[in-house]
């Protein structure tokens, strides 16, 4: 068997192992060493075993990750959600379905200062789902408006999936975060048109809440201006030159926290609550990044992306159409694996090829964590379903799965929009240099 | 006895997690304190005539350190949380007890992973260690680098045992193992 059948190969043993409920990141561990040992030796896998954990958490520019995610932690217990929700309801609320683009709206507002997909959905269920109940708003479309909004999260900086894209491609955090914004602003644009078209069509789905006055407007404006100065600081800061992306995801964590407090939603309980699900984060994502190294080092023994790349040369085909059937291959992946394991162990072979065939990185960035996102919202793994449910546990999940359909029709379009059109997400970069 | 061996690895790995967070907090505060004095050097240098550089000598190393320590320290207590990220699409079809041998295989597996890199770290270590290796900026001596990465990994190593034993004698017996302490929740029938 050559070396890069044998890659293939450990690529399916892993994706079995973790089908078969083994933790991603030791699946991708063991893999990673045993497939080694057998292509270098022994002595050469216990090198690798000892030296690759280490190094895989050592890099500083590493540290971004777990002060992104703290700062994810403190906002969501800050009650800025709540604020960001009524904010965009007193704008939005007297329209049909007009609380389910308020919660999208919300959702944007709330991945602006938290990178997780899964923090914001679960965030927003508490505060939007029941609004939505209580003017008879259609579960299935009340759900999975939440549901859909949430995977904003991933997209719009600051985000963690665009964050570790960037460590392992080299490259920059900055240009990433700045090619996301205008892909953001159309997911939400798009997930609100889908709102619209469902409640047109059936006006029973999403009833018109009562409209709120000028003066109430400004008041619940006025509610979250600390979300945007939350933002501004962060991402203004990275832009500005003030600080390194480690820098704003300090700055960022203790602002969250500084919120939190002066908001008085920080009490002892809460407190510890934020400490223990800052820890359990951050020891899976970087048990992952570790699992993942010593996978890396397999991979790059077995030539697997060279081959990869002689084998679309042999096949003559164009790159747009290759890099199509890469994203439908990390749709069809997305169903069945978390967003995070699956960029981490694709992206190895994946990249090269990309890179190969001339594509911008930063372009190709933002399109593997859209795909990513849709992950988010298809069964039979869509983590943000089980979020919601995890919260409204009266609701089916197969509701949250009918209603989600519209908002994966939305994706797709944006995806394919992302495809047409790679100025739209190069041009911000671009100007910005 | 297993079972207090069992409430006494939970009970540090909390701890460890909790110390964990506090080194990242001590990341967070030395880089903003850093930022703090980089911006007042500015500040001074613009409006007095004298030119001064005020900023935290290492700050690199130091938030390198600290967080190398919240992400090792936290790994034991995710497995014991469970939260670390695995698929049960195919494994939740079964009962309560099959399913507990997947989730024993899976925590032996993952012991087997851990005592590797523990093993084979501590060779590496000791080799930094003899050659008196430091970082370049305030020679902060790798052994510190090591001391968390070692700690978390062996806490690791203990709890996936554990926790392999503990689904095993699920998957044997159907009841819930360790007197049917707490942080095992996932291992009680009733519950799946």
């Amino acid at each position: 068997m050559s070396d890069p059948v044998f890659g293939l190969l450990g690529f399916a043993v892993a994706l079995g192992l973790i089908l078969l409920r083994v933790p991603v990141a030791i699946a991708m561990g063991v893999v990673g060493g045993v497939g080694y040992a057998i292509l270098n030796g022994w002595n050469a896998m216990w090198f690798i075993m000892g030296s690759g954990p280490f190094e895989a958490v050592f890099p500083y520019t590493l540290s971004v990750v777990p002060l992104f995610l703290m700062m994810g932690v403190f906002a969501a217990h800050a009650g800025l959600s709540t604020s960001l929700f009524r904010g965009v309801n007193a704008f939005m609320g007297h329209f049909k379905g007009g609380l389910a683009m308020a919660s999208i709206g919300a959702c944007a507002g709330f991945g602006a200062i938290c990178g997780s997909s899964l923090a914001t959905a679960a965030t927003m269920c508490r505060v939007a789902l029941p609004e939505m109940r209580r003017f008879g708003y259609d579960d299935r479309l009340a759900s999975a408006a939440i549901a859909a909004g949430g995977t904003l999260g991933v997209l719009i900086p600051p985000s963690i999936l665009l964050v570790i894209y960037g460590l392992l491609t080299e490259q920059s955090i900055g240009q990433l975060f700045m090619a996301a914004l205008i892909p953001g602003a159309l997911a939400t644009a798009l997930y609100m048109l889908a709102v619209a078209v469902q409640t047109r069509l059936n006006p029973e789905m999403g009833p018109a809440a009562e409209r709120h006055n000028w003066a109430d407007r400004g008041r619940t404006l006025l509610e979250i201006w600390p979300v945007i100065l939350l933002f501004v600081l962060v991402i203004g800061g990275i832009y500005a030159g003030f600080f390194s992306p480690t820098e704003a995801a300090a700055v960022g964590a203790f602002g969250a926290l500084l919120l939190a407090w002066l908001r008085r939603q920080l009490s002892g309980r809460v407190f510890r609550d934020c400490l223990i699900e800052t820890a359990e984060i951050t020891g899976m994502i970087f048990l992952i990044l570790i699992g993942a190294s010593v996978f890396n080092y397999f991979i790059e023994t077995t030539s697997l992306p060279q081959l990869l790349i002689a084998t679309v040369e042999a096949w003559q085909l164009s790159p747009f159409v290759v890099l199509i059937l890469i994203m439908i291959f990390y749709v069809v992946l997305g169903c069945f694996m978390d967003s995070l394991s699956m960029i981490l162990l694709t992206v190895p072979f994946v990249f090269p090829l990309v890179a190969a065939l001339g594509f911008d990185p930063i372009w190709f960035g933002v399109l593997l964590v859209t795909v990513a996102e849709l992950g988010l919202i298809t069964p039979p793994v869509g983590m943000n379903l089980f979020v919601i449910q995890g919260v409204a546990k009266d609701l089916k999940l197969e509701t949250i799965v009918r209603g989600v359909v519209p908002f994966l029709v939305a994706d797709l379009v944006r995806l394919a929009i992302l495809l047409a059109f790679p100025g739209i997400t190069l041009w911000l970069p671009r100007l910005l240099g | 006895m297993i079972q207090n061996i069992y409430l006494g690895t939970t009970t540090a790995a909390r701890w460890l997690a909790y110390l964990g967070v506090v080194s990242l907090f001590g990341a967070m505060g030395v880089t903003i304190a850093d930022i703090v004095m980089r911006t007042a050097s500015r500040i001074v240098n613009l409006l007095a005539s004298q030119s001064v550089g005020w900023a935290i000598t290492g700050v690199v190393d130091m938030v390198q350190l600290l967080v190398m320590a919240a992400a090792f320290l936290a790994i034991p207590f995710a497995f014991l949380r469970d939260a670390h990220v695995s698929v049960d699409m195919l494994t939740r079809r079964f009962s309560p007890r099959v399913e507990a041998v997947f989730k024993a295989a899976a925590a032996f597996l993952a012991t087997g992973f851990m005592w590797v890199v523990l093993a084979t770290g501590y060779g590496q270590a000791l080799t930094q260690i003899q050659f008196g290796d430091e970082t370049m900026t305030i020679g902060i001596p790798f052994s510190w680098f090591w001391a968390p990465m070692l700690g978390g990994v062996g806490f690791a190593t203990l709890a996936t045992l554990l926790l392999g034993i503990g689904y095993t004698v699920q998957a044997a017996t159907g009841r819930t193992p360790f007197g049917g302490v707490s942080h095992f929740p996932e291992t009680d029938p009733e519950a799946d």
